[in-house]
């Protein structure tokens, strides 16, 4: 984790410049040739040039960001709401050990359930305002999350566990001062992971029901085949997604703020 | 004043649904402010004896006193300080916060406790007090540690093999230091160590331990006189005492290999 912040201060810049430029050259390079196969005729009439997308880009940015809104707002909601129960069933899974092995069934059952067979009957069940669609962001979110929350609490090292004992340290106290800071290098690997998953939730949510949404805007473009204005969504959808994972990702430098022993103890390892 | 008693004692850990006893029957005294040493080899329980001592493993047969007290209530009243083989500090926390940690989980200092930016002088760790654990040595780490059982001025002091990882001559620098603190603030300790030096040169009286299952094998008397000083390594009296904790330790060994 965060091998780049091994570089000394002043050639940080740089390497985050080069960091950009790089894949930035790669999908300018990839852009053409796409641009380029579509003129020479080589791609299916499925498949519009970047410069169609662009086009409806340019006719249909309100449009864009009208429906982008919601599929945000929903899939961010579910995004802190799956954080949220991830942390309270993580808490109660360390603190009474034998919770754990339930709780992390649980979890898989809800995870195995197709989301896209799941949707339809949580949107009988709530209705198809907004609340559905945050319940089914929250569960795409929730499992990743809920491992990353239980493996990271359980990190901490025996010996500090026993510190803890011999201090007499409430359960609330292990959590806050011992489990929960072991815990953030998990937690933010499973942020990262999670993140786009809720956006994907809330798009799946929308496909099955909404008025406004990215995931309705996709459909109605494939049903009035559309297809420059289907692939502006996807691209939005994609913009979205990957926003979130670097919000996550900035949050965790800020957090962090540098490379961290990921077993969250030092020393000298022969216990 | 906090005696230490160790009454017919014996744990037993359940392995693979078998039952093995890693302490049998051991019976010890720790006076008042002495500084008492563990040894012997691997397996032999010294590490399980300390722990029982913390209350952090209860023993399955016996009792144990800390000052009058079951461990247990020793330890709610914050009288048992612990040191473990590493320094198991907490990465994300300074030098100061980390010595603080007993302080925030007790809920502030127990009667006239020292206060932290004083610990910090006293392991000798004065300008590193906003220093990260990792920007530390291993030493360095370990004088942490140290502090930090001594934040709640603890009436026992548990040293289970606190300076194993580091090389032969911070470890004799950091033991010299161990026995000044220990003098200054006037503790009971226990040292487990599996060196012989270690253990003569630490303690007034040196228990010697044997492995499978666990149980002592004599108590040596240390009588050489304190302050103890590195001079003193080259005495014959010195010399004197780790032979009688050799023997006691490897005993019918010893004399077969022993040409005249």
């Amino acid at each position: 984790m965060a091998e780049g912040a091994t570089f000394p201060a002043r050639s940080t810049a740089l390497g985050m410049l080069a960091g950009i430029a790089a894949p930035a050259a790669i999908v300018a390079a990839l852009v053409a040739l796409w641009q380029g196969a579509k003129m020479a005729g080589l791609l299916p009439i499925t498949v519009p040039a970047p410069s169609e997308i662009a086009e409806a880009f340019g006719r249909s940015w309100s449009d864009l960001f009208y429906h982008m809104v919601p599929t945000v707002l929903s899939a961010a909601a579910g995004f802190v709401l799956a954080t949220v129960i991830a942390l309270v069933l993580g808490a109660v899974a360390v603190s009474w050990r034998r919770s754990e092995a339930t709780i992390l069934k649980l979890g898989i059952v809800v995870d195995s359930i197709p989301l896209i067979a799941l949707t339809p009957i949580l949107m009988v069940w709530l209705g198809n305002g907004i609340s559905s669609r945050i319940v089914i962001a929250t569960i795409a979110a929730l499992f990743p999350l809920l491992v990353g929350v239980v493996q990271g609490f359980k990190a901490g090292d025996r010996n500090v566990s026993e510190l803890f004992h011999i201090l007499a340290a409430s359960r609330w106290q292990r959590l806050r001062k011992l489990a929960f800071p072991s815990a953030l290098p998990y937690l933010f690997s499973a942020l990262k992971i999670a993140a786009p998953l809720s956006v994907l939730g809330a798009l799946i949510a929308e496909w099955v029901s909404a008025d406004r949404g990215l995931g309705i805007m996709m459909i109605y473009a494939l049903f009035s085949f559309d297809v420059p204005l289907a692939w502006l969504t996807i691209l939005a959808v994609c913009f979205v997604a990957t926003l979130a994972y670097g919000l996550v990702a900035l949050a965790e430098r800020i957090v962090l703020g540098g490379p961290q022993d990921p077993i969250g103890v030092t020393g000298g390892g022969h216990g | 004043m906090t005696e230490i008693l160790i009454d017919h004692v014996v744990k037993d850990f359940e392995i693979d649904r078998r039952s093995v006893r890693a302490i049998d029957d051991i019976s010890l005294t720790f006076p008042s402010g002495s500084f008492s040493a563990l040894i012997g080899p691997s397996g032999c329980g010294k590490s399980t004896l300390l722990r029982l001592v913390a209350d952090i493993l209860a023993p399955s047969a016996g009792t144990i006193r800390v000052g009058g007290l079951p461990p247990g209530e020793a330890r709610l009243r914050h009288e048992i300080g612990f040191v473990f083989q590493d320094a198991s500090l907490l990465p994300w926390r300074t030098v100061l916060e980390n010595i603080q940690l007993p302080l925030e989980v007790a809920g502030g200092p127990i009667g006239d406790g020292p206060r932290p930016e004083n610990l910090i002088r006293l392991v000798g760790l004065s300008g590193f007090e906003n220093a990260k654990p990792a920007q530390l040595s291993g030493g360095m780490q370990q004088r942490v540690s140290i502090a930090r059982a001594l934040t709640l001025r603890p009436k026992v002091l548990l040293l289970d093999e606190p300076f194993g990882a580091l090389d032969e001559i911070t470890r004799q620098r950091m033991n010299m230091e161990l026995l000044r603190i220990w003098q200054e603030t006037g503790t009971t300790a226990i040292l487990v160590t599996h060196t012989i030096g270690e253990a003569v040169f630490m303690a007034d009286r040196v228990h010697v331990l044997a492995a499978h299952p666990g149980r002592l094998v004599t108590s040596i008397e240390v009588d050489l006189p304190r302050p103890r000083e590195l001079a003193m390594l080259q005495t014959p009296a010195f010399n004197h005492f780790e032979n009688a904790v050799r023997a006691a330790l490897f005993g019918d060994e010893l004399k077969a290999v022993s040409v005249g």
